[in-house]
């Protein structure tokens, strides 16, 4: 299983166990990041790493830590950002992480993984001693599955190095692991033949060439085997050994038009130039972009030249000059494609997809079949690689370069409003505040008030309109008798003095009514007090972001200023990347057709041969 | 020794960079990483311009590792207008199964209270269509809304067996 594989499941076995303590959107944040690399959506996930770790550094490794077991040096977590970074393709990048886990005090299980990641990136890079390095970090006793991918690796190493004696050692031991069924032994094999054992390389390859095995990979490499058996065969002049070799190949997997080419030769070499017909023949109902099938364009009317059936020959001779003439057009038509660019928008069209099936949606196309082998090799398709990312890193940033004029446009748009808004929000908050400071006022005068009341004293605060104005008057009437004579001011006050009292036993004998209905009247102020501060509060949000507009001018600017760095620096390298694949591809097509250039004289002088001798045939007839 | 190997390898990107590694693979990942920084940058700007913490939502939808459904489509409305609807395909199950959250929406909401609810269509281990209604009630305050409903086993792994949990912070 892939090391990205083991380490995505071991992240989402023990994610669910520490789910419930940790805080909801730091695991949110985190499981979106997972969300999106488990997508292969490298670019969106460290994105979202970028986003996250800039508001927190730590929030997300905090979080990937908590999901993978919640270890206290979180070198997991290191690696597994690591191993998404590598899904973008950014070694370098991944390799600061990988470094970072090996220099901090991690466990000694974290370190060994990281060194052995780090191993693989330098083995990618084709950096073999580093890589070597690399493997020498780990320590302490390794366990059953890592113990092999380390060997493997370490096995690959050494065969790069030239030090085929201790990577067969390892290959010997590898090749009965069943995760590296066949795949050891293929590597084996190829091994003891570079170190000198061809006998024994061979018998190893026969191994490969003759195992029972049902999966597809597994189906191809024995192919593959059989193929390099059959041809070495030929080479040493062993036909029919070469026969039983390439007859085992599988009549349409992707070796098939090899094997049928070396079928076919096979038979000619053992002059059974019948026999050689039918695989001559299948090999021309397939692709005319393949080179075995324009070989065999060329080979069979050879062959039915050497049986003697000139005629037959004369005619297929005729065809073969004719596709042979069809297919150099098309390789001009995609020489022209190549060099008009339109080539390049079908390929980055295929998106992430440069996969055998996404080329093969390019192999369909007629000026392409000519280029199936290219395509299908990983140098190449590593370019194509990286001129898709190069690409869809130069649409992404013409999207990004919108959205910042977008929001350029928007934030001055807000400003002039704002500028129009702000004296009216000024004003809204000096209102608001007057009231509410008269609202504090009143609600704080009810307070004291009705804390001093009680039943003994102050029951006069509880008065109501009628009372008030009946009490004030009583009042005057007691002030106004003062300068009448002592009899009747005496009398005056006196029942004025009952009124008093009439107006306070009233007052006494309503006293929880009237608390209760002051209570009540406070409660109502204290409630208008929260309401009209609850305005306040949005009005001075509304203030306070009218104020914030301005400060996402100059960012802005700064943004669309770094972008336009990063656009000059994509689009010459969006050139460079798409000038190598040109070349590489023009290259390819200029081979192809200098050797149809070499069948087309051939057939032309074969087909003036046979019509020679056909004439000879019918003049001696 | 292992000291040594140790400094040699933490030593090496500056050696690499400048030394051994192909200059055209150092440029592309260079423009990827400045590219990465311009997108943090700018992401952080649009959701301080866009999304400001007082009015801003986030739902995400996650499974529970042992709930076995597959989810065809999910829709969510607040206070009975539809602000998401998504359909699922196989990758996006596979990733959701993995551990992984999506996040559904992100958008405002004024402060107050709002109804969220959700639905969510979704197969059970045998093909059973499964229908799922939950609602939460949502008292939008000043910092960021983040709703998870999170799709987990209820009894037993069978027609009716799941429901939609909703979390929220």
């Amino acid at each position: 299983m892939h090391l990205r594989s083991l380490l995505f499941f071991a992240l989402s076995a023990l994610a669910w166990q520490a789910h419930a303590s940790m805080d909801l959107k730091t695991r949110l944040l985190a499981g979106e990041v997972q969300f999106l690399a488990h997508q292969q959506k490298y670019f969106d996930a460290l994105q979202r790493i970028d986003a996250v770790q800039a508001i927190s550094p730590e929030a997300l490794r905090r979080a990937l830590r908590h999901n993978t077991g919640g270890n206290p040096a979180g070198g997991e977590a290191a690696l597994s950002l690591a191993d998404i970074e590598l899904g973008y393709r950014m070694s370098q990048r991944a390799g600061a992480a990988i470094r970072a886990v090996l220099n901090e005090d991690s466990a000694l299980p974290e370190r060994n993984r990281a060194a052995y990641e780090l191993a693989k990136i330098y083995y990618n890079k084709r950096q073999y001693e580093l890589a070597q390095y690399a493997l020498q970090l780990i320590r302490g006793e390794v366990f059953y599955p890592f113990n092999h991918d380390i060997d493997y690796l370490q096995a690959k190493i050494h065969v790069r190095r030239g030090q085929f004696d201790a990577a067969i050692n390892i290959l010997e031991r590898l090749q009965y692991d069943e995760r590296f069924q066949g795949f050891a032994a293929f590597n084996l094999a190829h091994t003891l033949m570079a170190a000198g054992r061809d006998d024994e390389g061979r018998a190893k390859l026969a191994e490969v060439g003759d195992m029972e095995v049902y999966d597809e990979a597994l189906l191809s490499l024995r192919d593959k085997a059989n193929l390099v058996l059959g041809y070495r065969a030929l080479s040493d002049g062993v036909p029919e050994q070469a026969l039983q070799r390439l007859g085992k190949v599988r009549q349409h997997g992707a070796f098939s038009t090899r094997a049928l080419l070396g079928i076919a030769w096979a038979h000619m070499a053992l002059q059974q130039y019948r026999s050689a017909l039918a695989p001559w023949g299948e090999l021309q109902r397939r692709d005319a972009g393949d080179a075995a099938v324009q070989e065999a364009w060329l080979a069979l009317p050879y062959t039915y030249g050497k049986l003697g059936v000139h005629s037959k020959a004369v005619t297929l001779y005729e065809k073969a000059i004719a596709q042979f003439e069809h297919s150099r057009a098309a390789m001009r038509a995609a020489l022209q494609g190549i060099g008009d660019g339109s080539f390049f928008e079908q390929l980055v069209e295929l998106g992430g997809n440069v996969s055998e099936q996404g080329l093969a949606t390019l192999y369909r196309l007629d000026s392409m079949r000519y280029l199936g082998d290219v395509l299908a090799q990983p140098a190449f398709q590593t370019a194509v690689k990286d001129l898709i990312e190069v690409d869809q890193l130069r649409a992404t940033l013409a999207g990004w370069q919108r959205s910042v004029a977008a929001l350029q446009a928007l934030t001055e748009r807000r400003e002039q409003s704002v500028r129009q808004l702000r004296p009216q929000l000024s004003a809204q908050l000096e209102d608001i505040d007057s009231a509410l400071q008269a609202l504090v006022q009143q609600h704080d005068a009810l307070d004291d008030a009705l804390t001093a009341i009680t039943p003994q004293t102050n029951t006069r605060w509880l008065a109501d309109a009628s009372q008030q104005t009946l009490l004030a008057s009583l009042h005057s009437v007691a002030v106004a008798s003062e300068t009448l004579p002592a009899v009747q001011r005496d009398s005056l006050q006196q029942r004025a003095r009952r009124l008093q009292g009439i107006v306070d036993w009233q007052l006494v004998q309503h006293y929880p009514q009237r608390m209760q209905s002051l209570s009540s009247q406070r409660q109502q102020l204290g409630e208008s007090l929260r309401q009209l501060q609850t305005q306040r509060d949005r009005v001075a949000r509304q203030h306070q972001h009218a104020d914030n507009v301005g400060v996402y001018r100059l960012p802005l600017f700064e943004l669309a200023r770094h972008m336009q760095v990063l656009e000059a620096r994509l689009l010459p390298l969006r050139d460079t990347l798409q000038q190598r694949v040109a070349n590489t591809l023009r290259e390819a097509l200029q081979r192809r057709s200098k050797l149809l250039d070499e069948y087309l004289a051939v057939a032309r002088y074969e087909l003036a041969k046979n019509y020679d001798l056909m004439a000879q045939q019918e003049r001696a007839q | 020794m292992r000291r040594v190997l140790l400094t040699f390898i933490l030593l090496l990107p500056t050696a690499l960079s400048h030394a051994e590694s192909p200059p055209l693979d150092e440029q592309i990942q260079s423009v990827k990483q400045q590219a990465l920084h311009l997108s943090e940058r700018l992401s952080r700007i649009e959701q301080q311009l866009l999304y400001p913490d007082s009015t801003q939502i986030n739902l995400f939808v996650s499974l529970a590792p042992d709930v076995g459904v597959t989810l065809q489509a999910v829709r969510v409305d607040i206070d009975g207008e539809r602000v998401a609807t998504h359909v699922y395909d196989a990758n996006e199950n596979l990733a959701l199964r993995k551990g992984g959250v999506q996040r559904l929406y992100t958008g405002n909401l004024i402060p107050g209270r709002h109804a969220v609810q959700w639905q969510v269509q979704a197969l059970d281990r045998d093909g059973g269509e499964l229908r799922l209604r939950e609602s939460l009630t949502l008292d939008k305050g000043d910092d960021a809304v983040f709703v998870e409903a999170r799709i987990v086993a209820d009894g037993p792994a069978q027609r009716g067996g799941v429901r939609i949990r909703l979390q929220r912070e």
